[in-house]
């Protein structure tokens, strides 16, 4: 649901710097965010806010970004919402795990913030 | 066959042709009398026959059944008296009336009543019909003592009223009239046909006593020419005796010679005419054989002399003279017998050649003789000839003048045997070595006088001056030449090399630092080597006989005896390892090889057995064992360290990535002006922050690619690549790089075709390149980059005019952390990955990387990559060329 017309994005990192620095700069663009700290908080945002979009750390606490993507698809409400993996582990068989767990782009750290927003931009196609 | 007297004859002929004449006459008389009494005594029972049928006729219907019982009673009697009476009077004389029994019940003759005559047989065949006649006088009967011919006939009596004839009517009939009357029919016939007969008779007299007289006039000439014949016969028989008497002299003459004589026409050689008896001795033809069977002679004519008999023949008979010749004949049974044939032509009185004859003499005997001794001659020059050495008969004289000497000579000193017969060029003594001369002549001196053989060793001097150590072995022997030396001479020198060998072997085994023991079949030990005392402890002398078996621990006997076996068999027993006794016991490891030791036959007469003690060897082998197991476990610990390095790496630069995500994040941030506007100096102080992040990032990038690498997980993702515009952006991403330190660099790309490979990462490997060669490259130098084709390459040449690898580090290059001594002294920065990633890039490409460098001459690194998958649409003839 979004607010005021701006399109709502879930973020989900345990490390709180990315988290701001993530909010911060998609916020600075136009989107509101809601931001999750671990994979179960993460899903359940995602059920409760139901956001456009949902940028998924894959090493997190609890559930992993892969598993968290899994559940949100395996939900009715959540099933067509874009995920973006945003991941330090590079290596293709990982990539290719996420990709099968049913996320539709993914982003490797360190990126640059402007690079996320325009993938956002693009998965929400803006 | 000589007949009688020719003048007893022709009396007797009419004679006796008179006397069977009448006889002839006499017989025909009676003949006449003979049928003429018969034709009476016909016609009389025909008459009677007549006469009797009639009568029975007519008295049968009056006679009863009565009548045939007896007695006939006096009435009836008297009744049949009248019944008969009339026909008595017409020349019957008597009437009987039989019953079927034969026992007359009535006749005119009482005395006849009751008696039988007639037998049971006889009175069937009348009965059934038939009239008996005969001819008798009645007188015969007893009856009525009238001495009367009659004619007897029996009618068979039929009834009134029965079917079949019950009795006989005999009727007795007067012959006497019948037979009158008979003769006067008949006799004068008899007289004229005697009258004619006696008439033939007297006509026919003359006429045989002229015949009979010209058969005396012939058979008196037969007789004497037979009397002549007689006499030729007995010449010609006493003549016969004689030639007999000769030819049987003669025959057994020639018949028991020891040879085969034999006649032949002149124009059949063999034995056409004649041959003795002998032949079949000889040959096992017989005689018969021989004249039957034409050119048996060259049937059995020794196919090898066959031509040559031929023609000795032809010409031999057409010389007409005598001739000689051997050849060999086949017997029967297969034998070969020689024979010696003399022939010799016989000519008549007119010279014309008529027959051949000759002999035959068996020389088998001789010729085998001959042969024997060419033979014995053969085998003496052929066992000398092989003898392998000299032998002689000479003179016992200062010279040993020969009388003998085989070719053998020639060979032990240079001259041929020749030259020594007879001393004609040389003498014996002359090649005797001059020091040897001496003792040589006393030696045989004394062996002759005390005689006995001898045997002496001297040297002989060799035409070409070699001196040939020999033996020599005679004893004097008496000869027809006189006292002679017989001997041998043999050849020393090959023997002395043959001892010089084994010597020498025997020198090697015994200087052998292994073990060598010879054994024979029942394992006594017959050689012990110092090896051997070495290595168990034991003397040659304390060995030398004993078992092998003391060397043997108890448990080892059996695998001795196996190896043992085996290698007599022939089998390979080579470095054998097992455990054998030193002296007290002491066991000792060794490895054993058994080869069999065999006679000159072949024949396996023992062992020899080369032990090696192999207790040291054991031992190393033993620590070496060990070492190389602490090794593998070193190295599985390494493994496990190398493996936990890799994913402490991936790990470490996982957690590295998400500190610098921060980083860099919040950099971006603060100077794309989020947190507001900034100074320069503080824009220049963040620079420097983003600067060494990126540092951080590439080298943590580094890192986990490295890591990749050595877990294996390396994958490219492949592609047509375009090496040429590849290198042209990476030269374009460098060049700034260049320009600000002052470096030259260019680029130059030749023809080349679409490469498989993974474009971001050969994209890495030409980063690397270039700017590893812009960073070692002072100001005002160079970087070259080539691509080209070649020979079905790619090839990348960086060449830079740089600080140069020194020689000794070269090889260091491409190790992963490593950095060269002056790239360290002059802090060029890095982290000495760089290379090890660009090899691992090649490496995965199936390509090579090199690198050429002096000491500050600048390093040239060369990749070539194999061309791969290029599309053909995109070649063109050079690039084909590659």
């Amino acid at each position: 649901m979004t607010t005021a017309g701006r399109p709502l994005v879930l973020v989900a990192d345990d490390d709180p710097d990315i988290l701001s620095l993530v909010a911060f700069r998609l916020e600075r663009s136009g989107y509101e965010v809601v931001v999750a700290r671990d994979g179960e908080q993460a899903v359940a945002a995602a059920l409760e806010r139901t956001p456009d979009i949902a940028l998924l750390d894959v090493m997190m606490p609890k559930l992993d970004g892969y598993e968290a993507t899994a559940r949100l698809r395996g939900n009715d409400a959540t099933r067509h919402m874009p995920v973006i993996l945003l991941t330090a582990r590079v290596q293709d068989a990982d990539i290719a795990r996420g990709l099968e767990a049913g996320a539709d782009d993914y982003v490797k750290k360190p990126f640059s913030t402007q690079e996320l927003r325009d993938r956002v931009q693009a998965a929400l196609g803006r | 066959m000589i007949g009688p007297p020719a003048s007893q004859r022709p009396p007797r002929l009419v004679l006796r042709f008179a006397l069977y004449s009448a006889l002839a006459l006499f017989l025909a008389g009676l003949g006449i009398l003979w049928f003429v009494r018969h034709e009476a005594e016909a016609r009389a029972e025909d008459e009677v026959t007549a006469r009797v049928s009639s009568a029975a006729a007519m008295l049968a219907p009056q006679l009863r059944p009565s009548d045939l019982q007896e007695p006939v009673t006096g009435a009836r009697l008297i009744a049949l008296d009248e019944l008969f009476r009339p026909e008595l009077r017409g020349g019957i004389l008597r009437v009987k009336l039989w019953r079927a029994d034969g026992l007359v019940t009535y006749s005119n003759d009482r005395t006849l009543i009751g008696s039988t005559s007639l037998d049971s047989a006889e009175f069937e065949e009348v009965l059934g019909g038939r009239t008996i006649r005969e001819l008798g006088h009645l007188n015969d009967e007893g009856g009525s003592g009238q001495n009367i011919k009659i004619v007897s006939a029996y009618v068979p009596l039929k009834l009134k009223g029965q079917r079949h004839p019950t009795g006989v009517l005999e009727f007795y009939n007067d012959y006497g009239p019948v037979g009158e009357q008979v003769s006067d029919t008949v006799k004068p016939l008899a007289l004229a046909l005697g009258l004619a007969l006696l008439l033939l008779y007297a006509s026919l007299f003359p006429i045989l006593n002229q015949v009979t007289k010209a058969l005396e006039n012939r058979s008196r000439r037969l007789a004497q020419q037979a009397e002549e014949l007689e006499r030729t016969l007995n010449e010609r028989r006493q003549a016969l005796a004689g030639l007999r008497e000769a030819e049987t002299r003669y025959r057994t003459l020639v018949e028991q010679l020891p040879l085969v004589t034999y006649v032949s026409a002149i124009d059949k050689p063999g034995f056409s005419a004649y041959v003795s008896p002998q032949i079949e001795e000889l040959l096992g033809y017989t005689a018969e054989e021989w004249l039957e069977t034409p050119n048996l002679f060259w049937r059995v004519v020794h196919p090898e002399d066959l031509e040559r008999v031929r023609t000795e023949h032809v010409a031999g008979y057409n010389a007409g003279g005598s001739f000689a010749t051997q050849y060999r004949l086949l017997a029967r049974d297969g034998r070969t017998v020689w024979v010696e044939d003399e022939v010799m032509i016989v000519h008549d009185s007119e010279g014309k050649p008529l027959q051949a004859q000759g002999f035959l003499l068996d020389i088998t005997t001789r010729k085998r003789a001959e042969s024997a001794v060419a033979a014995s001659e053969e085998r003496f020059r052929t066992l000398v000839a092989n003898v392998p050495g000299v032998i002689f008969r000479c003179a016992i004289d200062a010279d040993w003048t020969m009388s003998y000497l085989s070719d053998e000579i020639e060979e032990l000193a240079g001259y041929p045997s020749s030259d020594f017969i007879a001393n004609q060029v040389r003498t014996f003594g002359s090649i005797i070595h001059p020091e040897d001369t001496g003792p040589v002549a006393e030696e045989i001196e004394r062996a002759v006088a005390g005689e006995r053989p001898y045997t002496i060793e001297y040297r002989v001097v060799h035409r070409d001056g070699q001196i040939k150590h020999v033996v020599e072995r005679g004893q004097a022997v008496v000869t027809p030449e006189g006292r002679m030396l017989d001997g041998a001479i043999f050849d020393l020198t090959d023997r002395n090399l043959a001892e010089e060998a084994r010597l020498k072997l025997a020198a090697i085994v015994e200087s052998a630092p292994d073990a060598i023991v010879g054994t024979d079949l029942e394992e006594r030990i017959t050689s012990w080597n110092l090896g051997a005392e070495r290595l168990f402890g034991h003397t040659a002398a304390e060995m030398i006989g004993n078992n092998f078996s003391i060397l043997v621990p108890e448990d080892r006997r059996e695998e001795r005896q196996e190896l043992v076996a085996r290698a007599a068999a022939g089998e390979d027993v080579r470095r054998f390892e097992t455990v054998r006794l030193r002296k007290g016991e002491e066991p000792v490891n060794v490895s054993v090889t058994i080869s069999p030791i065999r006679d000159l036959t072949g024949a396996a007469v023992g062992v020899a057995t080369i032990s090696q003690d192999i207790t040291q060897r054991k031992h190393t082998e033993a620590e070496r064992e060990r070492l190389l197991l602490e090794l593998a476990l070193q190295n599985e610990r390494l493994l496990e360290l190398d493996r936990l390095k890799d994913e402490f790496v991936a790990l470490v630069s996982h957690e590295l990535r998400t500190p610098l995500t921060s980083i860099r994040g919040y950099l971006e941030l603060l100077l794309d002006g989020e947190a507001g506007d900034l100074t320069d100096e503080q824009r220049q102080f963040l620079g420097v922050v983003e600067r060494n992040a990126h540092r951080l990032l590439t080298l943590v990038g580094d890192l986990l690619f490295l890591a990749q690498v050595e877990a294996g997980k390396l994958s490219l993702e492949f592609g047509a690549v375009d090496l040429g515009a590849l290198a042209a952006e990476c030269v374009e991403t460098g060049r700034p790089l260049a320009e600000e330190k002052g470096v030259t660099l260019t680029l130059a790309t030749g023809p080349l075709p679409l490469l498989a490979g993974d474009h971001a990462r050969l994209a890495q490997l030409l980063d690397n390149l270039v700017s590893n060669g812009i960073k070692f490259t002072p100001a005002g130098g160079r970087v070259d980059v080539r691509i080209r084709g070649e020979r079905g390459q790619a090839v990348i040449e960086v060449r830079d005019t740089g600080i140069g690898i020194p020689p000794n580090e070269q090889e260091h290059l491409f190790e992963r952390f490593y950095r060269t001594s002056k790239a360290t002294e002059q802090a060029i920065p890095g982290t000495g990955l760089g290379l090890a990633i660009s090899k691992a890039i090649v490496q995965a490409h199936g390509g090579l990387i090199v690198v050429a460098s002096e000491d500050d001459a600048g390093s040239t690194f060369r990749v070539s990559l194999p061309v791969r998958q290029a599309q053909p649409g995109e070649m063109d003839a050079e690039e084909v060329a590659l």
